[in-house]
Parts: structure tokens; sequence; C-alpha cells
């Protein structure tokens, strides 16, 4: 359950350059819901998404993640949180790319609480899901695009987190590996995970439960639909 | 074992980048020890020059290191008791050293002639240096070490080694004493120690116990100061000092101790310009090092930061990560440059090469600094808002 009450972000606050990101959001998601939030660049989606996930703390405002109010949580609170609620999937992958595929999907563990020496299988479990088990001992930088998403969305899944949000994460696709990933996302939406998109391409709102469209800040448009 | 691990995974393809710093480090130590030995002397002796109650002319002969094959010691004493002999010279304070055995252990013990300890104000946490008329035992300040284990009063036997006659012989000790500092041990040796020892050490000389004895068990750090003697005299005018060398007849030469500490600072300068300009240069080189070093370090990590931020790791614990990277090869360096600088063909003590291991502090402040300022300019929100 995500949950947002009167949400404000501004950036540089008191400047000249002063911008109001996100203006007065009330918003709320369900468990196992799939959302798209649309909108023109610089409407504040991807700012959205960040304060969901204890990136950003808004000024104002309160926001609540499966019963957690990450507005008030201290920042060693928020860490952990990000840890073990959220993965994050983004536009150019997000990866390290003098590391290995599975260096990199142990990366959040090295976070938690996991022993060191469990934290290979674990990884190993995530791109076998994934179907990309062979490619763990494979340096970033001698994958496809559509191979280092799919690292990334291990990455974000390894700590087993009941919310993935996803920035753009196709933006950096061709079609049929755009296609691929959403296929992705829909199955682990099928397994009880809550998915938030943030994403230019309106063609990808039809895989998802939800569309919110958001312009200058605001939301502008909520539809639900069934797939 | 996790932070070792995100520890290790920063460190530079092949740790070229790391070795370039520990190598720029030990170069830098190993250049500025032999100029920080005579620096090291010198403030040795501004410490001393500060403890002496009355006026006192410094005497220096050759390096003692050296004194064997071109002096031979009796053609010193011989010089020194002339010095000794005239009108203006009161008494002469001197030291000496010994090895000795001592609770299964090796021993050092630093003799302090009664003039010295008379007219030098010994820097003592508790006790009071005295001359018993009648105990057949040497009084003896101990360091605060050794106070753990002993207090005053105490009688601590030491098997001193006497190399004129080769034997160790037993002697009684008591501690009257503790010292304020465990640092704190002032060498001037004349001519050759094992000699000095004998005379002054051992009790079958007519006047009883003339030495206190400064005991430095395990380590006394020594502020080395070259073959020398403090001169008391009445009064430290120029006649006094020009009658001084007259009678030194150039075995040696005494100044005033602010001259001497001017000739000390020439000679750091002028014995050996080519290793006082390499070394501010490796000094220089070594702090610019780190200064890229840092910048290229954090570059990677950087590159890290917005990763390792949404998979849960806090900034404190990031900036933590990063520092021990970057600290981890500044601190392997020291021990190699100590096993180096000891290799260093020219004379070095320990006192200037620990004098050199705090040049590292600078190089530890600017990779710190450095660290902090960009950590503070680093967002990793800003770092993702690529994206947007």
């Amino acid at each position: 359950m995500i949950q947002l009450n009167g949400v404000q972000v501004y950036y540089n606050q008191g400047k000249p350059n002063e911008v109001h990101a996100l203006q007065n959001i009330h918003l709320s998601l369900k468990p196992k819901d799939f959302a798209a939030i649309v909108g023109p660049s610089g409407s504040g989606k991807s700012t959205l998404l960040y304060v969901i996930g204890g990136l950003l703390r808004p000024q104002s405002g309160t926001c609540t993640v499966n019963r957690n109010v990450i507005t008030s949580m201290k920042n060693k609170q928020i860490a952990a949180f990000r840890n073990q609620e959220i993965g994050f999937v983004l536009q150019d992958f997000g990866l390290i790319r003098n590391e290995t595929v599975l260096e990199n999907v142990m990366t959040p563990m090295l976070f938690s609480r996991e022993k060191l020496l469990s934290m290979e299988k674990h990884a190993r479990n995530a791109l076998d899901m994934l179907q990309i088990g062979d490619l763990a001992s494979r340096k970033i930088h001698q994958l496809s695009g559509g191979q280092s998403q799919r690292v990334a969305v291990a990455r974000a899944i390894v700590m087993d987190p009941s919310i993935i949000l996803a920035d753009e994460p196709t933006g950096a696709l061709d079609s049929e590996n755009a296609h691929l990933l959403m296929e992705v996302f829909q199955m682990l939406n099928r397994q009880g995970k809550t998915i938030v998109m943030v994403t230019h391409n309106i063609n990808l709102c039809a895989w998802c439960s939800r569309t919110i469209a958001i312009s200058d800040g605001k939301i502008v448009d909520d539809a639900h639909s069934h797939i | 074992m996790k932070f070792i691990y995100l520890v290790r995974n920063q460190f530079s393809k092949f740790w070229g980048r790391e070795l370039l710093l520990i190598l720029q480090i030990v170069a830098m130590i190993c250049l500025t020890a032999p100029v920080m030995t005579d620096v090291a002397a010198l403030l040795s002796v501004n410490r001393l020059a500060e403890q002496i109650t009355g006026p006192a002319i410094f005497m220096q002969a050759d390096s003692r290191y050296l004194m064997p094959d071109e002096m031979a010691p009796q053609a010193f004493y011989e010089a020194l008791s002339r010095a000794n002999n005239i009108e203006e010279v009161k008494c002469v304070g001197r030291t000496a050293d010994a090895t000795g055995r001592f609770d299964q252990q090796s021993a050092l013990i630093t003799f302090y002639n009664p003039a010295l300890v008379e007219n030098v104000t010994l820097p003592l946490r508790r006790g009071a240096v005295y001359f018993p008329e009648e105990s057949d035992r040497i009084p003896l300040l101990i360091t605060q070490e050794l106070a753990q284990t002993y207090n005053i009063g105490d009688e601590i036997p030491i098997q001193l080694y006497f190399p004129v006659s080769r034997i160790y012989a037993q002697e009684a000790f008591v501690v009257v004493g503790i010292l304020d500092s465990d640092g704190y041990y002032y060498e001037f040796v004349g001519g050759g120690t094992d000699i000095a020892l004998n005379a002054m050490g051992a009790k079958n000389s007519d006047d009883k116990f003339r030495a206190i004895a400064l005991s430095g068990f395990d380590i006394v750090p020594m502020l080395d100061i070259s073959a020398s003697c403090l001169l008391f005299v009445e009064d430290d005018s120029q006649a006094t000092v020009d009658a001084v060398n007259r009678a030194l007849a150039g075995i040696g030469s005494a100044a005033r101790i602010d001259t001497m500490r001017q000739n000390t600072i020439k000679a750091v300068v002028q014995d050996q310009p080519l290793l006082f300009v390499a070394a501010a240069l490796m000094i220089l080189l070594c702090w610019l090092g780190t200064v890229i070093f840092n910048w290229l370090n954090m570059d990677d990590f950087i590159g890290r930061l917005s990763v390792y931020y949404i998979c849960g790791m806090t900034l404190h614990r990031g900036f933590f990560a990063n520092a021990t990277t970057q600290l981890i090869p500044i601190l392997f360096s020291v021990p190699i440059s100590i096993l180096l600088a000891q290799a260093v063909p020219i004379e070095i003590s320990m006192a200037g090469i620990r004098m050199s291991l705090l040049l590292i502090l600078p190089v530890i402040f600017l990779s710190i600094l450095f660290l902090s300022l960009r950590f503070r300019k680093t967002d990793p929100i800003l770092l993702l808002q690529k994206n947007e």
C-alpha cells in the first residue's frame, strides 16, 4: 500500500530558479497495482517516484509505504527501507560497468543482513528467474541493452521487495526488448509485486492496470483498467 | 566481511593507483627522513635548552659514529678535560648509555652525571632525584610504562654489560622518580659510550653513585644529539666560548645554544642541498599525487554511489567506505617506509623517521578534506535525475 497525502516538493527552494516539482499530491496505490505514471518531461513524474522510493524527502506532506511513514524516518531507516521494500529499475540500467553481472545483482545484499556466503546463491536465483543465469560471470559492458535491463530487474528483485519502481525502464531499449521487459514486469506483478513505472511511452500503459497522468507537478488524470 | 568486500571493490584494476600512491609516500619518507633526523636533533636541543637552569655552552665533537676512525677517544677526553679546567667552566654535563638485561629482556639505561642532574630540570611526574651517600643502590628514574609495574622505592636488579671487561655485572637500582614523558631522553655522548659507562656507571670510582640512570627498558625514543657535552659556565659570553674553543684545540667546537641552533638549521639545508631539494619536491609531489588519487578514486566511487544509494546504502556509510579505501594505501605505506628508511645509506635516527611519518598526516588530512568537499557536492538524486 502506497499512500501520499499533500506531498509538495520544491527544487532550489527560495532561489530564483525555484521549481515546484510536486504540488499537493494525493495518491493511493494498492498492493499488486501495476501503475504507469505518464507525463511530459519535467512534469514531476520521476520526482514522484523518488518520493515513493524514499530517495527524496518532500518539503511537506506524508508518504506512507507498507505502513512505514517514510517522510518521518531517519536517513538510516530510509536506507534500510529502500533496501528491503523497494527495487529500482532505471532507464540507463544503473549498473556498475566494470563488475560482473553476479556482483551487480549481489549489490543490494551488501547493505542487508544477508550473509556474504549466501549472497551469491540468492543472486543466481534471481538471474535464473529472469533466464539470464548464463550471463552471471560476464561484465556489464559485454551485455546488450536488453540483457542489461534484465540484470537491473534481477538486482531489483533479489531482496524480494514488495514494490518495484521503474523510471523509464524501456527508454534505452528497442521495441522488442521493451516488449520482453514488460512481460517480465507483468510476470512479477502476477507474483504479487506492486509496480510503479514512469514512462513517456503511452503504448506501455496498455500493460498496466492503472495510468496516472501528471503535468506541472499535479495529477491530472488517474485511469483504472483491467488487463 | 561485507564492508571489506565493499572496500575491495573500490580498488583500482591490479591495484595500480594504490601502489603508485604507496610508492610516492615511501619515497617521501625515505627522502625526508635524513633531513628530519637533523631537524629532530635540533628540536631536542631546543627542548633541552628550555630545561637548563643556568648559562651553558654546547660542545660538539665530530659525529660519534665516525669518531673511532678519525680520533682516538683519549684525545677527546684530554680536550674535554682541558676545557673543564679553564676557570669559566664550572662543570661538564654528560650522559652515557648502557645495555643490560632486565626481567629477561634487553634493557637500555642512560646515565646522567651529577652535573647534568644538578643543572637540568628533569621533567618528573613524581619523586625526586637524590644522591644517597650510604646506599649501595643506583638511583633510577623510570618511564611511565614501567611505573605501572614499579613504585618509587622499589629495587630493580639489572645486569649491566661492561664492554671493556666484556662481562655482565648485576647492579642494584632503586626507583627514585617517574618521568613525566616516556619520550624524555637526551643523549650527550662524547667519545665511546662504552668507556664513558665504565668510568661513570661502575661503582669502583672514588665518588659513590655519581650517575643517575634513566631507564628505557623497552623502547624509549631517543632524541639523538651527536657527540656532545654541555659545559655549565659562569657566563656564556663570547670570551668564554672562545676560551673553551681554544682548550678544545680543534677536537670539537663550542657555541652558545642559540648559535648552535642556528648552525643546525643552516646545516640541515647546506650539508645536503640536493637531498633537501629532492625531499621538498617529493613532499609536494606526494601531496599532489594524493589529490589526484583522491580525485580518480572519488570519480570511480561517484559512478557507483547512486547505485549503492538506491540499493540501500546511507551516504555516511558511503563516505566511510570510500575514506577507508583511500586510507588503506596510506596506512600500508607506513611500515614499508619505516623498513626502507632504515636501509637508506645515510645516517637516520628513529626520531627523524618519526618526524617524517608526520608528513603523512597532511596526506590523510588532504584525503579526508577532499573527500568531504566532493561528498558535500554529490547528490545521488542529481545523479539519478539525468533520466528525467
